[in-house]
């Protein structure tokens, strides 16, 4: 399992991927992380919620309610346009950042 | 579930409760119930589940500092209470109780014994020798040999639990642990309550029968079914103060209902109101007593401040809730 201090950075990139195609809320998104990457990668509850609220302080996602589904009215979350234009750029650096890394990435055999 | 609940709540105590924290409280325990509903569904115990569940929530520091939530009490600074402590401060409150139960009994009983020596005095059943003037005042001397030591029975009993006043002040937080083994003690004695309140407040509305029979017989009959109603009262109120006593003790342990950190204000308020007004009504019932000679029916004082000071606290409950 990844340790969450490495991966820190780029928790915004996973939740904004997620939300690329369609809205949505806190444990959905927990969960497809979980699956997408095999269980390698959990991300804790309150690291998820601070992210929500950082990005939405930066207006890059919006919360809204939802309808209520399970006697529960749970909180949506919808990527803004400045936070897809926020995803291409965390993206490109993201691709800077292997390769520099990568240069120093050697098989041991 | 009910552990995801006390989980969060044992989290968010001492935090401000605006709506943005309401709100992020809300989201978390819902995905956090999600979270458990699913791995009970993957086949999980309940334990492995609720394990999981609050292993994966993380710290509750790194999203206050996002939220840049201004903990109005830092808690850190606030003693911890564990277990033992707890323990101790459940069976001293009790103690406590108990002692208070005995001097208000001692107290209303004092005035059904007043009644009774009275009209025994005037029915010449003993003490036929005393002239009088001593007539009128011996059952005021009986009463005095009560009330005394009740009331140093109640001023003791707020003396027992002075170590804990951080407790009754609201100034603590408390480890899991504490609060998941008061929990479990205040669900077994929450029905104790009710079953205590019931007897208690039956007990209240029997008295009145003898009230209505002595009335039906004669005026002097009347005092004595006064003085039978007033015991049967005392013993009602012993019921009804002791009954409720281990399971106030866990709620304000847990910080629940009427002990919510902001609601703490309201007892004080009922506590001063208590502590002005019931020493007038002993003041009146001695005064018209020993001034007027009226031992007869100056006892009906107490079940009237009861009732107006019972009504006192609803109102005043009422429209604090409204706020």
């Amino acid at each position: 399992m990844i340790s969450s201090d490495i991966i820190r950075g780029y928790n915004d990139i996973i939740i904004l991927y997620l939300l690329l195609e369609d809205s949505s809320y806190g444990y959905e998104i927990s969960k497809n992380i979980r699956q997408i990457t095999n269980e390698e990668y959990v991300m804790k509850e309150t690291t998820l919620y601070s992210a929500f609220a950082r990005l939405e302080k930066n207006g890059y996602i919006q919360s809204f309610f939802g309808e209520e589904t399970q006697g529960k009215r749970r909180t949506y979350y919808k990527i803004t346009q400045e936070g897809l234009q926020y995803y291409k750029e965390k993206c490109e650096e993201w691709e800077v950042t292997k390769e520099v890394i990568n240069k120093f990435i050697k098989e041991m055999g | 579930m009910e552990t995801i609940k006390n989980y969060l709540d044992s989290i968010f105590i001492g935090l401000p409760e605006s709506e943005e924290i309401m709100r992020l409280k809300s989201d978390l325990q819902d995905s956090m119930e999600d979270k458990y509903i699913e791995l009970k569904r993957e086949g999980k115990t309940e334990n492995e589940a609720i394990g999981i569940v609050i292993s994966e929530f993380g710290n509750i520091d790194e999203l206050l500092n996002e939220m840049e939530v201004q903990t109005k009490m830092n808690q850190s600074q606030l003693p911890t209470l564990d277990l033992e402590p707890a323990k101790e401060y459940l069976s001293l409150k009790h103690k406590s109780d108990k002692m208070v139960g005995l001097g208000v009994w001692m107290i209303i009983f004092s005035t059904s014994i007043l009644a009774f020596v009275y009209q025994a005095l005037e029915d010449n059943l003993f003490l036929t020798q005393l002239s009088g003037n001593a007539k009128n005042t011996f059952p005021a001397l009986i009463f005095l040999v009560f009330l005394i030591p009740a009331v140093a029975i109640l001023i003791y009993s707020g003396t027992k639990l002075d170590s804990y006043k951080f407790i009754e002040e609201n100034k603590f937080k408390t480890t899991l642990a504490t609060r998941a083994y008061v929990e479990n003690y205040y669900n077994q004695e929450k029905t104790k309550q009710t079953q205590g309140v019931i007897i208690g407040v039956s007990v209240c509305f029997l008295s009145l029968v003898p009230a209505l029979i002595s009335n039906m017989i004669s005026d002097d009959a009347t005092t004595y079914g006064g003085s039978i109603l007033l015991f049967m009262i005392s013993i009602a109120v012993y019921i009804l103060i002791t009954t409720g006593s281990k399971a106030n003790a866990c709620k304000q342990l847990l910080q629940i209902d009427e002990y919510k950190v902001e609601k703490s204000k309201e007892s004080k308020v009922i506590g001063i109101v208590a502590s002005i007004i019931w020493p007038i009504a002993v003041c009146i019932f001695l005064f018209t007593g020993l001034v007027y000679h009226k031992w007869e029916i100056n006892w009906i004082v107490f079940p009237l401040t009861g009732i107006l000071f019972g009504g006192f606290c609803a109102v005043y409950s009422m429209s604090t809730k409204e706020n």
